[in-house]
């Protein structure tokens, strides 16, 4: 289109015209104090930015550097992901983390298989089926839940689930990644039910109208409509709920036992990974292998995160404007 | 025709069946709800309220073994430092940032990578900023443990979550009141302070209560980098602190007092549980003003 | 209300010479040359999508606050000065000339503070005081009366034909000396349109108007002048009475007949 063309070869003309304005600017500013507010406004505000920025990328850089002598020698990440186990004391020292990984993943999965039932139902009720009374006692309610900090819902279990456990299951000490996935089921139930919560009021009204007009049921409607167009956002809910859960590390580290051992059964105590570093850090001579294992332990739980936050990103793409 | 059976009209087939029982079972869903964060918050205000008194509050721990008598005011004084200023690196760093993406960028691009980065950043584990905390800045500047250093680290777990709940808010301010103040031939910094920042001052306020709730409820950014198992209160960059859920954590898992640790859970939940609810409260507070 | 004064001795206040403004890769505005006198109202007339608020907003250069819009050559002379030249500082053109919008928009402030808004940051209050200097662009534009007592009242709570004024007030509050008009009675009911045209004609001795109307009997009754736009280019453009009983193109002349638009 002969529209077009014009519009490209300006380009060069524009860059330099927008450049010598922008000086024009600066030097009309400095003279005129009145619009000095807004460089200053601009520099603080752009120093801010690249300045907590900065700060991350030292961050994720120092991380990745102290982690690599960790993967690089002896195999290398197989090793350490797989077939080292953790014992600094023996001769060799190895510093395998495959008990802590799947101790990671058995409690994640325990918790999502209690959490993800119990946050869509309630998610169903708050945004179906609860009258208006209900939904403003539960919100609260459920912020609640997300308020109340993770060391104290270790602290709670530690008190009660566990001396449960030791009575009712006849064990010496009650820790068990049970107990810690149903704990940390507890703390991310808010996340996903807030998020499926969110997910299901997207769905818009004069769809549910049209689809209750046919005559059917409210539960026919959920089940085959709505979940449908929400389930984007459930799995977002699901996603946030789960990056909770392999993150929280004072809770696990009280409830789960500290054993090294690759956890075999429900009762079975383990250590997943947060638990692993904030133990062992304290005897962690800085340089030493155990050092750098611990920060490659860092480093893989940072990955998962970053990997679920792409997922979440993707997923709430569909569900929310685009803003 | 044949005039149809009257129940022809009341649907007794089993879909019909399946929604009442499903209904049934979202309502207990819903109880559930409510008794859950009811029930726990109930249960340690009951074992822990015989515990609180003005004692608990205003004395450092005493007794030996250290935590079975006296009370827990250096720990309320050392999260309260710790959070203050990690805030002080938060904040500044946090709203500048925001008001940069919402007023200035024009980058599309820029603007989604820095938000993707900054959301990975507010999911990483605290344990990971403890970890990062206590090798750099305890060990390799030299730091020590030391209230300076656990505030620091503090203030890079508040960072994403006070630029990402600013920015949240500064966006959703129209994009026509910008229009419309800068036809008036007002400056950029005059329309972001008159315009901007006074609509989204509440939220901005809301957003720091909760990400400084969040700080002061997470143990692992400062159980290496700041926390010591006893101190007798004071405000020294250079020394360590106690903090609540380190406390509540040495009571536990030293198996110290459970009396106290019911106290001290108790206490921390509570200041918390007000902390949100103000934070809550300030974002629906929209000024006589509002839109 | 004809108000067919053609003031003799009129200087060219605003010129308008080879205009090209784009949203984007589109090019909106094709070509624009005209120019505005001085106190007169002019109105621009066309169907809808000919690009007369993207030219309205490109004389006092606010159309580059649009995300995407942009002004890609030609220039407009304001009293022989070309407002997109380097040297000419854009907060200071759009003191100069005032913008009003279809919607009005006040601020989350009082009424008191909307007024002020702009006139606090050019500085025009000097030393007077803020509620006198108010009070004054409020009678003006016929508010005063309806609102002497809620001065401190948020502006929400007027009607839409009040917020429109509160909004004129507003432009007026910086002392422009031409007040653009971007389709202002078009959210609002017909009372308060024909309120803000008495206003148009009122204002006409102290301020040059631009008032871009889709009502072709508004810009019959209002206006001087008349600029008929087409698909971003001008059509025909001289007096009021020229253009709609003698247009001379026959575009024009499908026009004012109600063929197109």
């Amino acid at each position: 289109m002969d529209s077009i063309i014009p519009v490209i070869a300006r380009w060069p003309k524009d860059v330099f015209r927008r450049l010598y304005q922008y000086f024009n600017s600066i030097k009309y500013a400095s003279q005129n104090p009145l619009y000095l507010g807004d460089k200053v406004l601009w520099s603080v505000s752009c120093t801010a930015l690249v300045l907590g920025m900065g700060t991350f990328l030292f961050l994720a850089v120092f991380i990745v550097r102290e982690a690599y002598p960790a993967l690089a020698q002896g195999e290398g990440l197989i090793a350490f992901l797989f077939l080292d186990s953790w014992s600094p004391l023996a001769t060799p020292a190895s510093f395998g983390i495959l008990h802590a990984w799947i101790g990671s993943l058995s409690i994640a999965f325990i918790c999502l298989s209690i959490s993800i039932p119990i946050a869509f139902g309630l998610a169903v009720f708050i945004a179906e089926i609860a009258p208006d009374l209900m939904r403003t006692v539960l919100q609260p309610c459920l912020d609640l839940l997300a308020g109340i900090p993770a060391v104290v819902y270790g602290f709670v279990g530690y008190v009660t689930l566990v001396p449960w456990c030791e009575r009712i299951f006849g064990m010496a000490t009650g820790e068990s990644i049970v107990v810690a996935a149903i704990m940390l089921a507890v703390m991310a139930l808010p996340f996903i039910t807030s998020t499926s919560v969110e997910a299901f009021r997207a769905v818009p009204r004069d769809l549910k109208e049209a689809v209750l007009a046919q005559g059917v049921t409210r539960w026919y409607l959920i089940r085959r409509v709505v979940v449908a167009k929400a389930s984007s956002g459930m799995f977002a809910g699901v996603a946030l709920g789960l990056a909770r859960a392999i993150g929280e590390t004072l809770a696990v580290t009280m409830l789960a036992g500290n054993s090294i051992a690759v956890p075999r059964s429900l009762l079975s105590r383990g250590q997943p990974i947060p638990s692993l570093i904030i133990t062992e850090l304290g005897e962690a001579g800085v340089g030493s292998p155990k050092y750098h294992a611990l920060f490659a332990s860092g480093l893989l739980l940072m990955l998962v995160i970053v990997i679920l936050n792409s997922l979440v990103w993707k997923l709430r793409k569909r569900f929310v404007y685009e803003g | 025709m044949k005039a149809e059976p009257l129940h022809y009209l009341t649907n007794k087939h089993g879909e019909v069946r399946i929604d009442r029982f499903v209904t049934v079972a979202a309502w207990s869903f819903g109880a559930l709800g409510l008794c859950l964060p009811l029930s726990i918050v109930g249960f340690l205000f009951a074992r822990g309220v015989e515990v609180i008194s003005w004692e608990f509050l205003t004395t450092a721990p005493g007794g030996l073994p250290l935590g079975v008598a006296g009370g827990i005011m250096p720990a309320i004084q050392g999260s309260l430092e710790l959070v203050g200023l990690g805030l002080l690196f938060a904040l500044p760093l946090g709203i500048g940032g925001a008001i940069y993406l919402s007023e200035y960028c024009t980058s599309q691009a820029l603007l989604k990578v820095t938000r993707f980065v900054t959301e990975c950043l507010a999911g990483i584990p605290a344990i990971v900023y403890g970890l990062f905390g206590y090798s750099f800045l305890v060990v390799a500047i030299n730091l020590k443990a030391s209230l300076l250093a656990g505030s620091i680290t503090l203030g890079f777990v508040m960072f994403p979550l006070v630029l990402i709940g600013s920015h949240e808010s500064m966006r959703s301010v129209n994009w026509v009141y910008r229009e419309s103040a800068l036809a008036l031939g007002v400056s950029r910094s005059y329309m972001v302070r008159r315009v901007v920042l006074k609509q989204t001052w509440p939220s901005i306020m809301a957003i720091t209560l909760l990400a400084a709730g969040h700080a002061v409820g997470s143990a692992s950014p400062v159980l290496y980098t700041a926390s010591i198992i006893y101190s007798r209160g004071g405000l020294d960059l250079n020394a360590p602190v106690m903090t609540l859920p380190t406390h509540l954590y040495y009571l536990v898992s030293e198996a110290i007092s459970f009396e106290h640790a019911y106290g001290t859970a108790l206490v921390l939940t509570m200041g918390l549980l007000l902390l949100n609810f103000t934070g809550r409260y300030l974002r629906r507070l929209s000024g006589k003003y509002g839109v | 209300m004809t108000p067919q004064r053609i003031s003799t001795n009129s200087t060219v206040l605003l010129e308008v010479a080879g205009l090209v403004a784009a949203y984007g890769s589109h090019i909106v505005l094709k070509d624009i040359h005209c120019h505005f006198l001085e106190n007169t109202i002019t109105a621009i007339v066309g169907p809808s999508g000919c690009g007369k608020s993207t030219f309205v907003k490109t004389l006092n250069r606010t159309l580059e606050l649009i995300p995407g819009a942009e002004v890609l050559s030609g220039e407009v002379y304001l009293r022989g000065v070309g407002i997109y030249s380097g040297k000419t500082d854009a907060m200071a053109i759009r003191k100069r000339i005032g913008i009003i919008h279809q919607s009005p928009l006040p601020f989350p402030m009082s009424i008191v503070e909307n007024v002020l808004f702009g006139a606090r940051f050019h500085r025009h209050l000097d030393g007077m005081s803020p509620r006198e200097y108010a009070e004054v662009y409020l009678e003006k534009v016929g508010l005063l009366d309806e609102v002497k007592d809620r001065l401190d009242d948020s502006a929400y709570k007027l009607s839409g034909g009040e917020q429109q004024r509160l909004c004129l007030a507003r432009t007026l509050a910086n002392q422009p000396e031409i007040i653009l008009m971007d389709e202002p009675c078009s959210a609002i009911d017909p009372a308060a349109t024909r309120r803000i045209e008495e206003l148009c004609l009122e204002l006409q001795e102290e301020y040059t108007i631009v008032i871009v109307t889709h009502n072709m009997a508004q810009a019959r009754r209002i206006s001087e002048h008349t600029i008929l736009m087409f698909g971003g280019h001008i059509i025909e453009a001289g007096t009021t009475e020229q253009i709609f009983s003698r247009p001379k193109t026959e575009l024009a002349r499908d026009f004012v007949d109600g063929v197109i638009g």
